[in-house]
């Protein structure tokens, strides 16, 4: 039996606002419990929500950057369910009438050869919400404490079309989506933390059926590792109860990454009427053209368009262009380097770029915080093109900068000097190594002339451990 | 409660279907809400939020007006409030020449009683003595107004009361299971009276997705309907509304405990509440004593954002009729 996969994204962002959605609450991650509160956040009788403008701003932000329509008019609406996280009795959210609606995201797919195949996922809407408290389940015994922190922390959480076939467009789409607003400085797509958070609904039918098949929920995904297994377990579970002839009930389950399995949190006909109706408290939303053209122009240059211009610049294939574009630090950096190097050695800089260079740049978030500055970058590259230091010692210097934090260009000149990292490319002295290195490997050298050509790649190595890293290695394997 | 016999000279009230000029007219004191959006709710406790407006309670209409200029405007915590500058009220002469006055024929209810009725007619003849034309005008969903009411209020305080569980602050009981739920459900039980318990009830019956088309949204256009009679009526070119504020002078307790809430509504705020469904400002200020030495009130209103209009009205139907509260309890 042939089977298709449906699959939609709801996804939670936490917005990058200073204070929260309806509140004067500071917005913070890592504080003791209830500290970053106030009356609102607890629901104090008598105290209003005021709606944070940087909030709707940064929606607008996210609604242009997909070319969705931004509605100059949109309500909220109290959504009514009790949980003792939500103080109020009521979430503030929108619904019928959201601030975003429409637009699509591009993700690619598929890469083969560094031939990029690319997807796209329309967006339903877009919408601002206020995020709820933590349950506190450690160190009470039989009791359960609450957090308020995170109550009102401001949310936009997106709907996706159910136009997903896989757990890998799924999840290229929702990484797509978070390098996005990362990208515009909207989120800090801190997954763990609860940043970006998806809910994935899928369902299975049979290929040649148009009815969609009864779709299960999978709530708070809060990796992309997770997704992609979570994805997998429940379009296999789903296909085996439709084999051995079993229905599908609507579901809402969650993923348990040590048993590797989707886990049942309720069944959808207890599902509870949220009983929605326009929140009196707040006016209607009214956006005016103006501010919707300003926000555009605030919009960072985004990496589809850089994608554009460095494939057209420096004739870089899509595959290439995707890896230098996954952040706008990386793009930043990418761009800022270039410009000061050689052109015709970009092979060898976008080599360093992927190898050391973004995994470096990846352990940090702060977009300021670079491990090293675009210039003193291209200087070391310089230094290895000109033979001044060899590519291991180059890593070295790297690693050393780093360290150092320093913005100084001249940083890269100084630390060669001062250790004397100079590539020895002195026949007589690699002569001398390279014989100390052959009198003591006898054992390679029987391997060498017995056909194992890979023997001489270790005696080389050798020679150059022996020379701490200084050996040229062109020079050594001609000796 | 401010009471007449009390010390204070000025005092506030929530009003949402006639909490502050109800009891005014009762006890013979002015009783003023204003136009919604003008006094921030910032600080009040919420019971229909689209209707509740901070209301004014006072001996006279100056001191009134004195403390509306004191709590009107903008207020950032209130996004509710108007965002323009509301300039203050000051009291002048009043050329009632140059008003209409409307007398909307739906407050004609069979319920009025003849003191009030009369009083009514007094007022009226006043007013067009002193040259104002008084004309007869037609609000008519007057009728639909109080089951509206109901079912907007009704909603939007099981909404409300929500935030009262016990598990952040107030009342909690020890529940006989233990569960969040149960606490909760055992908490709000014991918490809650009647009157409550019966409007969350059937205010989360009315949101119920089923019902909501048939009841919150068709409560929401009738509120449109009513509001527009009132429009209708300003771009007559009528400037104020003269009504009874209530049908009949204070009950006793033994009449008032035969009805139950709903009836009592129907009947007590059926003069004071459009004006809460529309957002326009009304007055009730005291005009005479029954035979039972029980004051009687008349109730103005005014377009919105007329509030000023409103007070120097009320200030001349003061300065004719003989009422005057510091003499009377000073005679007591």
């Amino acid at each position: 039996m042939q089977w298709e996969v449906i699959i939609g994204l709801e996804i939670h962002i936490q917005l990058l606002t200073k204070s929260k959605i309806f509140s004067e609450s500071p917005v913070c991650f890592g504080y003791n419990a209830n500290t970053q509160i106030n009356p609102f956040d607890l629901a104090l009788p008598g105290v209003l929500p005021v709606l944070n403008k940087k909030a709707v701003e940064y929606a607008i932000k996210f609604g242009l950057a997909i070319n969705a329509k931004i509605s100059p008019y949109s309500i909220f609406v109290r959504k009514n369910y009790f949980y003792p996280d939500l103080s109020k009795g009521y979430q503030i959210s929108q619904l019928e009438l959201p601030l975003i609606k429409g637009g699509n995201i591009l993700f690619p797919i598929e890469e083969k050869k560094q031939k990029i195949k690319w997807g796209s996922t329309e967006i339903v809407q877009a919408h601002l919400e206020e995020d709820a408290g933590k349950l506190l389940h450690k160190n009470y015994s039989d009791k359960t404490g609450i957090d308020f922190n995170r109550a009102g922390i401001p949310l936009l959480e997106i709907i996706t079309q159910p136009s997903m076939h896989s757990a890998q467009e799924a999840v290229s789409c929702a990484k797509s989506l978070h390098s996005l607003v990362m990208w515009l400085g909207i989120c800090d797509g801190n997954m763990q933390n609860g940043s970006f958070r998806c809910d994935v609904n899928i369902s299975i039918k049979k290929i040649n059926k148009n009815e969609y098949g009864t779709r299960n929920e999978i709530k708070n995904l809060n990796s992309f590792r997770f997704m992609e297994e979570a994805i997998n377990y429940e379009i296999n579970r789903q296909i085996k109860l439709l084999e051995n002839n079993n229905i599908i009930v609507q579901e809402t389950r969650r993923y348990d990454p040590d048993i590797k399995k989707t886990i049942l949190m309720r069944k959808k006909e207890n599902s509870k009427d949220y009983r929605y109706f326009p929140d009196p408290d707040l006016p209607p939303l009214f956006i005016s053209d103006k501010w919707v053209k300003y926000i555009k122009s605030t919009i960072p240059e985004l990496p589809n368009v850089i994608r554009e211009r460095i494939i057209a610049n420096y004739n870089l294939s899509e595959f290439y262009a995707i890896k230098l574009t996954q952040s706008k630090k990386i793009a930043y950096f990418f761009e800022n380097s270039i410009i000061h190097s050689d052109i015709s050695k970009i092979k060898l800089l976008i080599r360093w770029l992927i190898k050391e260079i973004i995994p470096k740049i990846n352990q940090n978030n702060d977009i300021n915080d670079l491990p090293i500055t675009p210039i003193q970058f291209s200087l070391l590259l310089k230094r290895i093109f000109d033979g001044t230091i060899s590519n291991k010692i180059a890593k070295d210097i790297f690693f050393i900068i780093c360290k150092e934090k320093s913005l100084d260009p001249g940083i890269v000149d100084h630390i060669i000097k001062t250790n004397k990292l100079y590539q020895i490319s002195d026949s007589s002295i690699l002569e001398k190594i390279v014989d100390t290195v052959l009198s003591t490997n006898s054992k390679l050298i029987k391997e060498f002339y017995s056909g194992k050509k890979q023997a001489i790649n270790a005696l080389i190595g050798k020679a150059i451990k022996l020379s701490n890293n200084k050996a040229n290695p062109v020079k050594l394997s001609e000796i | 409660m401010n009471n007449s016999k009390a010390h204070s000279k000025r005092a506030l009230g929530s009003d949402t279907g006639g909490s502050t000029r109800n009891p005014a007219s009762y006890c013979g004191v002015v009783g003023f809400k204003p136009t919604y959006g003008t006094v921030s709710r910032h600080g009040l406790i919420p019971l229909v939020n689209s209707m509740d407006v901070p209301g004014i309670l006072t001996r006279t209409v100056e001191d009134c007006a004195t403390v509306y200029n004191v709590i009107a405007g903008s207020d950032h915590r209130d996004p509710t409030t108007v965002q323009k500058n509301i300039s203050p009220v000051t009291l002048d002469q009043l050329d009632l020449s140059r008003l209409v006055i409307g007398v909307p024929e739906e407050y004609k209810s069979e319920h009025i009683s003849p003191e009030v009725m009369d009083t009514w007619e007094s007022v009226l003849k006043l007013m067009a003595k002193a040259g104002a034309q008084v004309k007869k005008v037609s609000l008519p969903h007057t009728q639909s107004s109080i089951v509206t009411y109901s079912i907007l209020n009704q909603c939007e305080v099981a909404s409300n009361m929500a935030r009262y569980t016990g598990l952040f602050y107030g009342h909690r009981v020890t529940p006989s299971v233990n569960s969040t739920d149960q606490l909760l459900a055992e908490t709000r039980k014991d918490a809650f009276g009647l009157v409550v318990k019966s409007r969350i009830l059937a205010g989360n019956y009315f949101l119920l997705k089923r019902n909501y088309e048939n009841y919150f949204l068709k409560a929401l256009k009738v509120r449109s309907l009513i509001a527009q009679d009132f429009l209708r009526v300003w771009h007559s070119g009528v400037h104020a509304l003269v009504t009874p504020t209530t049908l009949t002078t204070a009950p006793l307790v033994s009449q008032y405990i035969q009805l139950d809430n709903r009836e009592q509504c129907s009947v007590q705020d059926y003069c004071t509440q459009p004006a809460n469904l529309a957002g326009c400002p009304a007055i009730s200020v005291p005009i005479n004593l029954s035979h039972e030495k029980l004051p009687v009130s008349i109730q103005l209103m005014a377009p919105n954002f007329q509030d000023g209009l409103l007070l120097n009205l009320a200030h001349w139907l003061e300065s004719q009729v003989e009422f005057n509260i510091e003499k009377l309890l000073m005679q007591r």
